[in-house]
């Protein structure tokens, strides 16, 4: 039996300081030790599958979705999250922990993802100019087979070795979007639209990569794998300063009559929340190898992990408690 | 990061004594990481303080340099040009240009060495921790940060400013001070313009002096802000400089 437990079961002492939430951690204040480590539901991932740019907006945005999501639901997350003290939901991005979206839902979040490239081609930017539609094309059907393929994999008598394959097929593919945001960023204008989808597809092959080695039961390369991607979101989104991106976004803006200062304080509302995202990403990536830690101590597996949390029907988000 | 450097260690311990070995580099683990996130976020948020400052208070300075300009006679105005620089208007950017710094740097440096501080008492608090397994990355990374100060002192990324050396190296930023190159430039026009006319003084020397102004304001804007976007580096990008430096310094530290 995996020892989960309830968010509210930490508010108090998270509300009286005696807790402090960092990443996917609940970790004591004073000896600094982990309490519980906070993982995804499948309940979660519903919720989120149909909301493509929400990882980037703060926690309050979420009252303003459509009618195509449970409302009430959705709220209630909300409100376990701002317990939790996330003030943005970046951490969504990768998953909670670790994602628990299964490879269809992935495949169709990568679909939604994708689609917003040919809709940015209207901006008039001089890199989407020099980027190669083929290229996306090619690595979109790539990846979406790849998806499909770890899907099919549960039906396999022998699922490891495939699972295997697809985590190392999809590593190349996670390798062609991070050179594609290391681009973006080496530019002299930034387009947020385009980085925010980039960075949507770079995760998305990430989490289906570490997904597939837990479910083959190799929680240590699973590990290995989080640790290395998690340096990887620091290498590329450490030099990310709220100003400074400010400042280049003004840059892809071609004519107005707004005067400078008015321009960068409104850009530098959108980056500061776009920062605190990533932020809240790469704390969340760097607690991941810790809670494959506990898996890995506990000898639960990687298969049993996502079967409990895929039949939870009500919490959107667990904590591993630590201390049973 | 430290957890798979010290796995061989963290596994050996736990078969001393189990429980105790497995929280403290948890412990270690989580203390480097939220150390990291706090240098983060204090980068982030005093590179962009240094830019939205620099563009507020840049008009206390044209302010104060316009007074001045103001009251000047039609002889100083035409023929004490360079003192009036000099002796004026240099000594203006100068005063309003250390004050700024000193304001801006100051506050990041008291912000980081309480991120220091946190640091230094949870050293001291898991005193008990075994020192080749944990404490010595700690004192290491609070070593490092203070050697980083030293260093970024030492970084020559004044290209375009004066160094004015100001005393020991008691402070992370607060060693030098800056000091802007506005040079007295169209202001002598006025003598030339008296050469020839000898009247409508009034005139000739407000125009002189509008022109003088703008040129003035445009060129210190240009150096403060870096507007223009061209030459050497302005005054906030010296000064964003010195904290993404201090901030990769430590980083780098916590990382190995």
């Amino acid at each position: 039996m995996i020892p989960f437990s309830i968010p509210a079961n930490f508010a108090s002492g998270i509300a009286d300081g005696s807790l402090i939430r960092f990443g996917a951690i609940i970790k004591d204040a004073g000896s600094g030790s982990i309490v519980a480590h906070l993982q995804e539901t499948g309940v979660s991932q519903q919720l989120l599958s149909n909301t493509v740019s929400l990882p980037f907006s703060p926690i309050s945005a979420a009252s303003s979705l459509g009618a195509n999501v449970q409302l009430a639901a959705l709220t209630n997350m909300m409100a376990v999250m701002q317990m939790l003290q996330f003030a943005t939901l970046g951490a969504t991005l990768i998953g909670v922990g670790v994602s628990v979206a299964g490879f269809k839902a992935m495949s169709t979040r990568f679909d939604q993802v994708q689609s917003q490239i040919s809709s940015l081609s209207d901006n008039v930017n001089q890199h989407f100019q020099e980027l190669k539609a083929r290229d996306y094309r090619s690595h979109q059907s790539r990846v979406k087979s790849l998806l499909e393929q770890a899907d099919l994999a549960y039906s396999y008598s022998n699922s490891t070795s495939e699972w295997i394959r697809i985590s190392h097929a999809l590593a190349d593919e996670a390798g062609f979007y991070q050179g594609e945001i290391q681009y973006l960023l080496s530019l002299d204008v930034f387009d947020e639209q385009l980085f925010q989808t980039f960075t949507q597809l770079y995760t998305i092959c990430n989490s289906a990569r570490i997904k597939c080695l837990m479910l083959a039961d190799e929680l240590l390369a699973a590990r290995d794998i989080s640790k290395a991607t998690s340096n990887q979101y620091n290498f590329l989104f450490d030099p990310l300063t709220p100003i400074t991106l400010a400042k280049q976004s003004i840059n892809l803006i071609h004519k107005t009559d707004q005067p400078y200062e008015h321009l960068l304080r409104q850009e530098l509302m959108n980056t500061k929340q776009l920062v605190s995202s990533m932020r809240e990403v790469q704390d969340t990536a760097a607690t991941r190898p810790l809670l494959l830690d506990t898996l890995i101590e506990r000898n639960i597996s990687g298969q049993a992990f996502f079967e409990r949390l895929e039949s939870e029907k009500i919490e959107p988000i667990l904590c591993l408690d630590t201390t049973l | 990061m430290f957890w798979f450097k010290k796995k061989t260690g963290v596994t050996s311990d736990k078969q001393v004594v189990k429980n105790k070995a497995i929280t403290v580099a948890q412990s270690n683990n989580l203390n480097s990481l939220s150390l990291r996130r706090n240098v983060l976020d204090w980068k982030d948020k005093h590179i962009t303080n240094i830019e939205l400052h620099l563009r507020r208070e840049i008009t206390s300075l044209m302010q104060a340099i316009d007074y001045e300009l103001d009251k000047l006679s039609v002889i100083d105005s035409t023929f004490k040009t360079r003192k009036i620089h000099a002796n004026i208007i240099q000594p203006l950017i100068n005063e309003w240009t250390q004050r700024e710094s000193s304001h801006l740097l100051d506050d990041a440096q008291k912000e980081l060495f309480s991120l220091h501080g946190i640091v230094i008492d949870q050293i001291e608090y898991t005193s008990e921790i075994d020192e080749h397994n944990s404490k010595a990355h700690f004192v290491d990374a609070a070593t490092a940060a203070s050697l980083g100060v030293a260093g970024v002192v030492a970084i020559p990324a004044f290209s375009s400013a004066s160094l004015v050396s100001t005393g020991g190296l008691f402070g992370l930023f607060a060693t030098t001070t800056l000091s802007l190159p506005i040079t007295a430039t169209s202001i002598l026009v006025i003598g030339a313009l008296f050469a020839v006319s000898g009247f409508k003084m009034t005139s000739i020397k407000e125009k002189a002096i509008k022109r003088y102004r703008e040129q003035l304001h445009s060129s210190i804007k240009d150096s403060v802000l870096g507007v223009s976007g061209k030459g050497n580096l302005s005054l906030s990008e010296q000064l964003q400089i010195r904290i993404l430096t201090a901030s990769n310094y430590i980083i780098n530290e916590v990382d190995e």
